[in-house]
């Protein structure tokens, strides 16, 4: 096995080592020896940490792939299953990258086409801007101050005495919460987001739902999808077993 | 407008316009139709040519636009200062040949197809002007979704998008053939069954 040193500066990234390796082994993407490749991209980026590349976790989330790859491919294949070749996504990945690689060399040859040709720049025009000419009398001046203040008034800070209903020490249990959202859904099957909401009397209320929510998806406990119809996200229990 | 002064006229337009000028518009203008505009730039890059004159008209985006001729660029240069473009990097270039080819497309797509961040790559297409915004794909989280532009066009010496030649990738084997560009500037794979 000879020991190339490997720029890892040189390529663009994982796929780009991968297809080298590929090449360099004359293999094909479609029928790629996970074993021997995995070997030889682990030893092409030994070390990454301690260089200062770009791109450092792509490369490192490949290694990962590629030893998911081969531990998949060395379990015994079970008869029954018709599973696909767990190679199959990375070929198809491999293939595109590809395919973008190399339409990029041939846009390379095109790169300066008009190099030695002079444009000349759009013609700024300039349009004249009318003045303003409309009349208005005092009055509209004064009416559009005193909104002005009413708005000032409003928006003010508001005295700490106003604060004694909300900031008493309310206490909202997130539990009591999620189970009332895992009852309801059980009811209701889906529940919109904004209606996990309702009957809400507080704010602590309003932030503890909210929690319960991330907890119960944390969980695994319940699924938050996006409705294009509806525009919305929508709660459902999760029924599946594993995570997705 | 009188039929000889047409390819005049056009002439002058599109040195007043500097950008590219569309056929129909000039049609339009000069009260005429798309053949005689045709004819008249015909004529025009004609008389440009065959005495080599300082200027000549290429063909962008459906439209005309004049320029001066490569050969004097030396004298140009001298007098306006060179055009000094800097080569754009590999990634970036991957990331104009993704994009050339699949507009509209976004930053995620591409990044899922190179394998890595292009961050970079993108920002430094849209501050060349080779690429810009096309709104935004309409999944969750609203992506700007990217396409190239006419400067694009122009330094790559390309009329339109469509002329990007398809790749033949049947060296590479498979059941995977050749990549092509239709009508609407997407590409597409043909002769193979759907992938998922």
């Amino acid at each position: 096995m000879d020991t190339l040193l490997y720029k890892l500066d040189n390529f663009e990234g994982p796929l780009d080592l991968l297809l080298h390796l590929i090449s360099k082994n004359k293999v094909s993407i479609y029928d790629i020896p996970i074993v021997e490749i995995t070997a030889q991209y682990l030893e092409a980026i030994e070390g990454i940490e301690a260089m200062e590349i770009e791109n450092t976790s792509e490369f490192l989330v490949m290694a990962a792939q590629l030893l998911y790859i081969k531990s998949k491919m060395l379990l015994p294949k079970n008869e029954e299953e018709d599973e696909e070749d767990p190679r199959e996504d990375l070929a198809r990945r491999l293939f595109e990258y590809q395919q973008y690689k190399e339409a990029s060399k041939e846009l390379r040859k095109t790169e300066f086409s008009t190099r030695y040709m002079f444009f000349k720049e759009e013609e700024a025009i300039k349009f004249p801007v009318p003045e303003y000419d409309k009349h208005h009398s005092v009055d509209e001046l004064i009416d559009a101050f005193g909104s002005i203040l009413q708005r000032k008034i409003r928006l003010a800070k508001p005295e700490k005495r106003a604060f004694s209903g909300i900031v008493g020490r309310e206490k909202v249990s997130i539990g009591d919460m999620s189970d009332r959202l895992t009852k309801r859904l059980k009811k209701d099957k889906r529940i919109a987001f904004i209606s996990a909401f309702d009957g809400a009397k507080s704010k602590p209320e309003l932030v503890a739902i909210f929690l319960a929510i991330l907890e119960l998806i944390s969980q695994n406990k319940i699924i938050c999808d996006y409705s294009d119809e509806e525009k919305d996200y929508i709660l459902k229990e999760n029924t599946r077993g594993k995570s997705e | 407008m009188i039929k000889d002064k047409i390819p005049y006229a056009i002439e002058g337009i599109l040195f007043a316009a500097g950008e590219p000028v569309k056929a129909a518009k000039l049609a339009a203008v000069l009260e005429t139709d798309i053949e005689t505009v045709e004819e008249a730039v015909k004529l025009l890059r004609y008389n440009y040519d065959t005495e080599e004159r300082g200027m000549t008209i290429i063909d962008i985006d459906d439209g005309y636009q004049l320029c001066s001729r490569p050969d004097y660029y030396n004298y140009i240069q001298l007098i306006l200062g060179e055009q000094r473009r800097q080569a754009l990097s590999n990634a970036a270039m991957e990331a104009l040949a993704i994009i050339a080819y699949k507009q509209p497309i976004t930053k995620g797509q591409i990044e899922y197809i190179r394998g890595v961040n292009s961050d970079a790559a993108v920002n430094r297409l849209v501050e060349r002007g080779l690429i810009e915004e096309a709104g935004r794909l309409d999944a969750p989280g609203r992506p700007i979704l990217y396409r190239t532009t006419q400067n694009f066009l122009r330094c790559f010496g390309l009329s339109t998008p469509r002329d990007l030649p398809p790749l033949d990738m049947s060296q590479f084997g498979g059941e995977y053939e050749q990549i092509s560009l239709d009508i609407d500037g997407e590409a597409q794979l043909e002769g193979q069954e759907e992938l998922e």
